[in-house]
């Protein structure tokens, strides 16, 4: 394919193309569902194959995509990427105007320590059906159960007219178990590890996650739910987990500070954001514990890479610094206009898709609360929460109203029962200048999505965020 | 392709060992995106995908072939059979969709041939025309869509499809204030869209919303919830009709067949047959698709019933497309006379990233988008600012007090990896105490 994608490249250096981009993906996808004990889907999806050819004419970008590839639907493809930015041109005001870049050449190939796609099918399959049977059966009122195993390794070669040539090879692997229980009127689920369930590597994620030890503490859980309170207060200060923060930051930051969003360009659709250019440099976005940053050179989570799909070498980029907007997720185009650095947030999750500004390792830098423990410890009386159930955010990422699966009450200093369903909602800056503490590296971990939704045709991407727990206090909880 | 299905045919016929479901599609679609009344991406996507599945004594195997050769199938296909052996029973399953009628097309144009890009140019140039009058931009998309499409199966299904349907939405929004309206179009072709129409129809939105903008306090209110709002709201309402949903003792329907759940005023169906319906000719397992009534002035009927889990339930199946097609019946009032004889109420036009608190008792939580006004005096007097409801939707239907005596069809895309275009056909309804939980202050 290498060959190929440069051929294809070495014919877009024409006089009408300023700039051409070339993308191969070629991914593999395995993913197991039991439910009540049943094995309902084993499903492998193996050599997804895609190619896109994106081109710069009169100032528009065209795009093709394809599935299937010969001489001739290649040749087709370039004709009407090119038709297709020569026909944008026709209803443009603003010509897309991008700066020259250096090139890069390099390479990543990511190993696992257990990679899914060479063990044998059959271990996986005894191995996930004993998980199957064990949370099968455990009592009446679980009414529903289920395991949901997804592997995925996606192979992409990127290349474009300024000479950037890169190809790579990344794994991620997204594991849940659900208990729903019910006593006839309620019904309440524990998940584990909850809805912000992937992570960057192969099948060691599964053996790391523990799931023996947790599935019977959400089964304990589930049940417990049934008859918990739920809060009553109006105001109450919130310890926020590392599952539901991972959202959080996701939804109220992460979106907010995507720079297509500050240019209307998906107003359509996902939506626009608060954030304004003059913001840059001023705005108190949180309390100066707030640190966040886009780091796109930490292998450890989902959204490395070497290039982001329109050649702009990886880096680590600050969002908010000490409490201030300071940078935003941009694209060459953006970052250029507003005059700020580019951080390689260019990602289309297959290469027939046209990339758009995308998260990928969007994390919260750890603080000096010490450990969680330590953290309720010294909150007097509040609620610590995790796991999302439900979730809402207005189109400029402003008014949010989030639900976690199960929260516990705290009292001078010690976790004294539960509660279901607590829900909260806040104005974004309002919530993040209330935070006052953050746990420290010792708490500090990856949690992420295999599918954040964005753009049309909308594209699933994978990303990730590294949160510590962290405090925020006098946070609205009555939504009646 | 026909080399593809010749073999899919004989496979299906010979190896009697096993049972297979076969599903061949590819699809193709045009997608112009605009923004600040100038495009943003022209995009061709193209893609031909096969997936199968295959069964041995209740051993059930799946796999997707993107690209599919005769090669690879049968590649696969060997690969299925050294996997099957080991898997464990899925014993809800009996054997496939059996279903064998099928459908009788009219005629439907091929939408990517028959609309070209420049013809799409030229009908955002005119919109832009107008909105320029105004100060206003135009965003969003004007998609069309070619999709075919294969189902053969052991149980005797072969049946092929074809749908091609458009859809054009478009946003305006104030240059001066933010404020956006909405409008769209959606069908098999382009011949009901009157250009003229729909130009119209979007002024008229403009132009209601140059008032003053203001923010209300949370509380009850009466609302009047527009086509696209409670296309929305029907949408989520309707995932409680899936046996799926059922079986997972998430629905809301569980236990109330045939039972009072909303006045007498309110019917609900899904209606893939009715006029100015997008064409759904199959359900996903290849079930001829036919009308099915949820809720018949009041009283709960059916469930979305599909091959599957109507063995799994016990239930007759339906060849229900549910969400795909769904309908309010119209009432007996103009959408002037609601806003008449509204004190002090809300319109809402939009709803955004609404999402179940807790599905089972329908409670959601979302926002509202694009144009929300305050009626005070049975007159429209200011744009509000986007506001968060926190609301049953069942509460909502059994709270409705005026449903209008027109139908709209509202477009709505799917095209997450695969694609689709459906509708629904809905009227404006107005209900009474909607609970708004806060204000978002922004518009």
């Amino acid at each position: 394919m290498k060959k190929i994608v440069n051929d294809i490249i070495n014919r877009l250096f024409l006089r009408e193309v300023q700039f051409a981009d070339v993308r191969f993906t070629s991914s593999d996808e395995e993913s197991f569902y039991f439910e009540r004990g049943d094995l309902k889907r084993y499903n492998i999806d193996e050599d997804k194959n895609a190619l896109g050819i994106r081109v710069l004419v009169n100032g528009a970008w065209g795009f093709a995509g394809l599935n299937t590839f010969n001489k001739g639907s290649i040749d087709k493809a370039i004709k009407k990427a090119i038709n297709n930015a020569k026909h944008t041109a026709k209803f443009k005001r603003n010509p897309v105007i991008l700066d020259k870049l250096d090139a890069v050449n390099t390479s990543f190939i990511q190993k696992p320590e257990k990679d899914p796609f060479l063990m044998s099918k059959k271990n996986k399959v005894d191995c996930f059906s004993q998980l199957a049977e064990k949370i099968n059966n455990l009592d009446d009122k679980i009414i529903y159960n289920s395991v949901n195993i997804n592997f995925s390794r996606q192979y992409k070669i990127y290349a474009n007219t300024e000479g950037t040539f890169v190809d790579t090879l990344k794994y991620i692997t997204g594991p849940k178990i659900q208990l729903t229980s019910s006593n006839g009127t309620e019904v309440m689920r524990r998940t584990y590890p909850g809805d912000m369930n992937a992570y960057s590597g192969g099948f060691e994620v599964i053996d790391n996650l523990n799931f023996d030890d947790n599935i019977n503490k959400i089964y304990e859980e589930v049940i417990k739910l049934l008859d918990a309170p739920r809060i009553k207060e109006d105001k109450a200060d919130l310890i926020i987990g590392n599952n539901h923060l991972a959202l959080q930051i996701h939804e109220s930051i992460g979106h907010a500070t995507e720079a297509d969003r500050l240019f209307g360009k998906e107003i359509s659709y996902a939506g626009k954001t608060f954030v304004k250019p003059e913001m840059i440099g001023k705005y108190k976005y949180g309390s100066d514990k707030v640190n966040i940053v886009c780091d796109t050179t930490d292998r450890d989570g989902i959204g490395y890479h070497p290039v982001d799909d329109e050649g702009v070498k990886n880096k680590k980029v600050d969002i908010i610094k000490n409490g201030i907007l300071v940078g935003l997720q941009t694209s060459r185009e953006a970052a250029s206009k507003l005059g700020i650095k580019r951080s390689a947030s260019m990602l289309a999750n297959y290469a027939d898709n046209f990339p758009l500004i995308r998260m990928t390792n969007i994390n919260l830098l750890p603080g000096e609360a010490g450990t969680l423990k330590k953290l309720i410890k010294n909150t007097e009386k509040g609620y610590y929460i995790n796991f999302t159930k439900s979730w809402s955010i207005d189109d400029s990422r402003n008014n949010f109203q989030f639900t976690t699966e199960i929260g516990w009450k705290i009292e001078d200093g010690e976790i004294t029962g539960i509660v279901k369903e607590p829900t909260y909602y806040g104005i974004t800056k309002d919530f993040w200048n209330s935070c006052d503490a953050i746990c420290g590296e010792e708490e500090w971990e990856y949690n992420g999505t295999m599918m954040c939704g964005k753009g049309e045709p909308g594209q699933g991407q994978p990303l990730s965020h590294k949160t510590s727990p962290a405090r925020f206090r006098n946070v609205d909880i009555n939504v009646d | 392709m026909e080399k593809l299905l010749i073999e899919l045919k004989k496979i299906v016929e010979k190896d009697n060992l096993y049972q297979y479901n076969f599903f061949l599609y590819e699809w193709q679609t045009d997608f112009l995106r605009f923004y600040k009344s100038q495009s943003n991406y022209n995009i061709t996507q193209k893609r031909k995908k096969l997936e199968f599945t295959m069964v041995k004594d209740k051993r059930k195997f799946s796999s997707s072939i993107s690209a599919p050769t005769v090669e690879k199938v049968y590649e696969k296909i060997e690969d299925a059979k050294k996997v099957i052996d080991f898997l464990p029973k899925d014993n809800d399953f009996e054997n496939f969709e059996d279903n064998k009628d099928i459908f009788e097309y009219s005629n439907l144009e091929n939408s990517i041939k028959e609309i070209s890009l420049d013809k799409k140019i030229n009908i955002l140039k005119e919109v832009t025309k107008v909105t320029d009058k105004y100060d206003f931009e135009i965003y969003g998309t004007f998609i069309s869509l070619y999709r075919k499409g294969y189902f053969l199966n052991s149980s005797g299904l072969e049946k092929m499809y074809f749908v091609s349907p458009v859809m054009l939405e478009t946003k305006a929004v104030s240059k001066k204030n933010n404020v956006s309206v909405i409008n769209s179009y959606g069908g098999n072709d382009l011949s009901n869209f009157s250009l003229e129409d729909y130009i119209k129809q979007l002024e008229l939105k403009i132009s209601g919303a140059d008032l003053d903008i203001i923010d209300i306090e949370p509380g009850k209110y009466d609302v009047i919830i527009s086509p696209q709002a409670l296309a929305e709201f029907l949408s989520h309402y309707s995932f409680g009709f899936y046996g799926q949903v059922l079986d997972k003792g998430r629905s809301f329907f569980e236990g109330k067949m045939d039972k009072k759940v909303l006045p007498d005023k309110v019917s609900i169906s899904s209606t893939p047959n009715a006029e100015g319906m997008i064409t759904y000719p199959y359900n996903g397992d290849g079930h001829i698709a036919r009308d099915t009534e949820f809720i018949k002035n009041g009283v709960f009927k059916n469930f979305v019933m599909d091959h599957y889990y109507s063995k799994k339930l016990n239930m007759e199946k339906n060849g229900s497309v549910g969400v795909a097609a769904i309908k309010m019946e119209k009432g007996d009032t103009s959408i002037e006379d609601m806003i008449r004889n509204t004190e002090r109420g809300l319109y809402i036009s939009n709803l955004h990233y609404m999402n179940f608190i807790n599905m089972k008792e329908t409670s959601v939580t979302g926002l509202t988008r694009d144009g929300t006004f305050l009626i005070e005096n049975g007159k429209i007097k200011n744009v509000v600012n986007n506001l968060r409801f926190t609301e049953k939707i069942n509460d909502i239907f059994k709270n409705i007090v005026g449903i209008e005596n027109k139908l709209y069809t509202i477009p709505s895309s799917s095209n997450y990896g695969d694609f689709s275009i459906s509708s629904s056909r809905v009227p404006h309804i107005k209900s009474k105490n909607f609970n708004i939980s806060s204000s978002t202050h922004t518009i």
